[in-house]
């Protein structure tokens, strides 16, 4: 997707035109042009590969030289704040059942008491998008990169002002670049997690190896296999099982070919769930489900419940999903806001999203994975990798023909 | 003759307002809807388009998911009917007094629980280690778990029978209380035995229960949407497809037209049963 950047005077741009010079002369990829304000942000993953690649290449002085020289921006922008006063009053936060949690908001309740913090569910960004395009009242949000064109077309986020957040030069800085969060020369998105998506198996009902997707369409397993009632996700599965390499940008005849692999994987699905991270949990503890798309929080919980399963990565390639916050268009209490956003940067929740026994997510805060986390962890789960993982994964995009895809998934639904 | 206001009109203005606020209202908003310019992901626009109509109307999607909520609509009302029949006979013919309302009652107890906790139960019920299951295993009856009694067509059935039957035994009863004894002495009279009393008296004459029965069982199930999705697995009905749309998809323009292409379709058949299966009866 192209967005192109019309001229603008807040600090924001200064520094976002600033890293897309840097990353420009690293990589190439981008085309600055600060007077003008003529700034392209291209295709997001060739970006952050491009980095890493010359990172290899040339060893940790680029490195160095990105990191330091966006620091020396962003200190200096940062000391430039206005003083500003965090409102009173309600906020809402709107976000996933896992981050809604006391031991991820209590901090940030204690911190300031003067806002009454409260949370809405949402079961997945779907849902979220229709309720917000509804008129539900949220003040933050917490989407994933894919979403952030979605949310940014319907106009229902606003920019956020780095300024107003403590742990922002605390992040990769490399994440800069990453799909979501520099739009137009504004910051819309603070990821704070990475995750991976792949298959998730019962160890005690399938004894062989799982290391496709094909893996969903073995008739072995008929009437134990669970699939997403997500266009884009189980499409997107059938692509990769297909040998598609970019499962997100998929011509008609390639279409064509991912419907008749769905339809033929139809009479062994048992349900096409819409909530498959709550729903595949249930149905593989009472034994129904053998074989999902899957996720590590999940395999974590069913394995503290007893329940003998497993997450691989497909050998096709995993998904990788990065979530965070964004602020909802028209807030009453913006500085409010931010320091919710900042909340999620914060070294206890950034924590407790890299331990591997609770999300095992990848995380953002680079302050954290480096002084925080037990280095054993830290290399075990390859926390300092977050680039490389971005590289080599099949990265959640926004999908271009997506009103193609909705109509060959409902065929497949009601095949 | 001039119909004059009365002080007693206050009295319909809760009711009026309430109906004005809650259902003409967002119905109108849907028909407005309905002819917008459709598109996913909310971006739909105002403007006047037939399209949605005929996108609707004439997909091969629609056409498999109509003939499939058909047949799982008429199985449902079928098979409702079969266990609400004889149960409303005894309750009506068999028993004496007010004992047959009083059991009818009590039939509608469960259904002060809440509908999703009610198929949330069911999935324990049905499931492949649920109670069903166990029973069947531990009778002996089968060796293994049966599986088509959980994410099927057949959960969805047994689902909806158990959820509609109080709807169904209400107006039986009520239909069968109303047939006249004598009707029966005169067709004993006339040398008619049991069961052509029951096909040429009973059942003619019980119609109208029949009728409503199929009101209340059938028509809902057009656009049933939670039962499928929580216990039907595959099943995607009709209700399903609109309710993707609406919040899946969010193109609320052809989820709008499909709504009020069911509306009609619905009215139409109402209509039809009450013209011509004599419903007048029953309150006449």
């Amino acid at each position: 997707m192209k967005r192109s950047i019309s001229g603008q005077s807040k600090p924001v741009l200064v520094v976002a035109t600033i890293v897309a010079l840097i990353v420009g002369a690293v990589g190439g990829f981008f085309v600055g042009g600060a007077g003008a304000g003529v700034v392209t942000v291209t295709s997001t993953i060739e970006r952050i590969k491009t980095i890493t690649e010359t990172v290899a290449a040339d060893g940790a002085v680029i490195t160095m030289t990105v990191t330091q020289t966006l620091t020396t921006t962003l200190v200096s922008t940062v000391t430039q704040a206005p003083a500003v006063e965090v409102e009173s009053g309600r906020l809402l936060l709107f976000t996933w059942e896992e981050e809604a949690t006391d031991a991820f908001l209590n901090p940030f309740r204690e911190k300031y008491p003067q806002v009454q913090l409260e949370t809405a569910i949402y079961g997945d960004q779907d849902e979220m998008v229709a309720k917000l395009q509804a008129g539900f009242r949220a003040d933050v949000i917490a989407p994933c990169s894919d979403y952030i064109g979605i949310l940014l077309d319907l106009g229902l986020i606003q920019p956020i002002d780095v300024r107003l957040l403590d742990n922002w030069l605390d992040m990769f800085p490399e994440l800069w670049a990453a799909p979501g969060v520099v739009v137009d020369g504004e910051v819309y998105f603070i990821p704070t997690n990475i995750g991976q998506e792949g298959i998730m198996y019962r160890t005690d009902k399938i004894q062989r190896e799982i290391t496709s997707w094909n893996d969903l369409w073995d008739p072995e397993f008929a009437g134990h296999i669970l699939m997403p009632d997500d266009p884009k996700i189980s499409i997107a599965i059938a692509a990769l099982a297909l040998g598609f390499k970019d499962p997100w940008n998929l011509n008609e005849e390639q279409l064509q070919q991912v419907k008749e692999k769905l339809i033929e994987q139809k009479p062994l699905v048992l349900k096409y769930s819409d909530e498959p991270d709550v729903e595949a949990a249930e149905l593989m503890a009472a034994g129904d489900v053998w074989i999902s798309v899957g996720w590590i929080p999940e395999v974590n919980e069913l394995t503290s419940e007893g329940i003998p399963v497993k997450y691989v990565s497909p050998k096709e390639g995993e998904f990788i999903f990065m979530c965070g916050n964004s602020i909802v268009k028209g807030t009453q209490m913006p500085v409010a806001a931010h320091k919710l956003v900042d909340n999620f940067l914060a070294p206890h929740v950034q924590t407790a999203f890299a331990d591997p026994e609770e999300f095992g997510y990848w995380v953002t805060n680079k302050r954290v994975v480096e002084e925080m986390i037990d280095p054993e962890v830290v290399e075990a789960a390859g926390l300092d990798k977050v680039l490389e993982v971005l590289q080599n994964a099949v990265f959640e995009e926004a999908v271009p023909n997506y009103d193609l895809w909705i109509s060959v998934w409902e065929e497949v639904l009601a095949a | 003759m001039k119909r004059r206001l009365s002080i007693y009109h206050i009295y319909a203005i809760p009711t009026t307002a309430y109906l004005l606020l809650f259902f003409y209202i967002p119905i109108i908003t849907i028909i407005v809807y309905s002819f917008w310019i459709g598109g996913p992901f909310y971006e739909f626009k105002p403007g006047f388009t037939l399209e949605n109509y005929v996108r609707f109307l004439t997909s091969r999607v629609t056409q498999n998911v109509m003939i499939v909520t058909n047949v799982v609509a008429f199985l449902s009302f079928l098979a409702t009917l079969l266990v609400a029949y004889p149960i409303a006979y005894f309750l009506a013919r068999v028993l004496k007094g007010d004992t047959g309302l009083r059991i009818i009652l009590l039939m509608l107890i469960p259904l002060e629980m809440n509908y999703l906790i009610r198929i949330f139960a069911w999935r324990n019920i049905l499931g492949e280690q649920g109670f069903i299951n166990n029973l069947l295993l531990t009778l002996g009856i089968i060796d293994e778990p049966v599986r088509i009694f959980f994410h099927s067509m057949y959960a969805v059935i047994i689902v909806i029978v158990h959820n509609a039957l109080p709807y169904a035994v209400f107006p039986l009863y009520i239909t069968l209380r109303s047939i006249p004894q004598n009707l029966y002495q005169a067709a004993m009279d006339l040398g008619s035995n049991r069961v052509s009393t029951f096909f040429r008296v009973t059942l003619p004459l019980s119609m109208p229960g029949i009728a409503v029965a199929f009101l209340f069982i059938y028509v809902p199930m057009l656009g049933e949407f939670a039962i499928p999705a929580l216990v039907g697995g595959k099943t995607f009905l009709l209700g399903n497809l609109i309710t993707r749309q609406y919040l899946d998809v969010g193109n609320w323009p052809y989820a709008s037209a499909a709504t009020i292409s069911l509306l009609i379709i619905t009215l139409i058949a109402s209509f039809l049963v009450f013209k011509y299966m004599g419903v007048r009866r029953l309150y006449e």
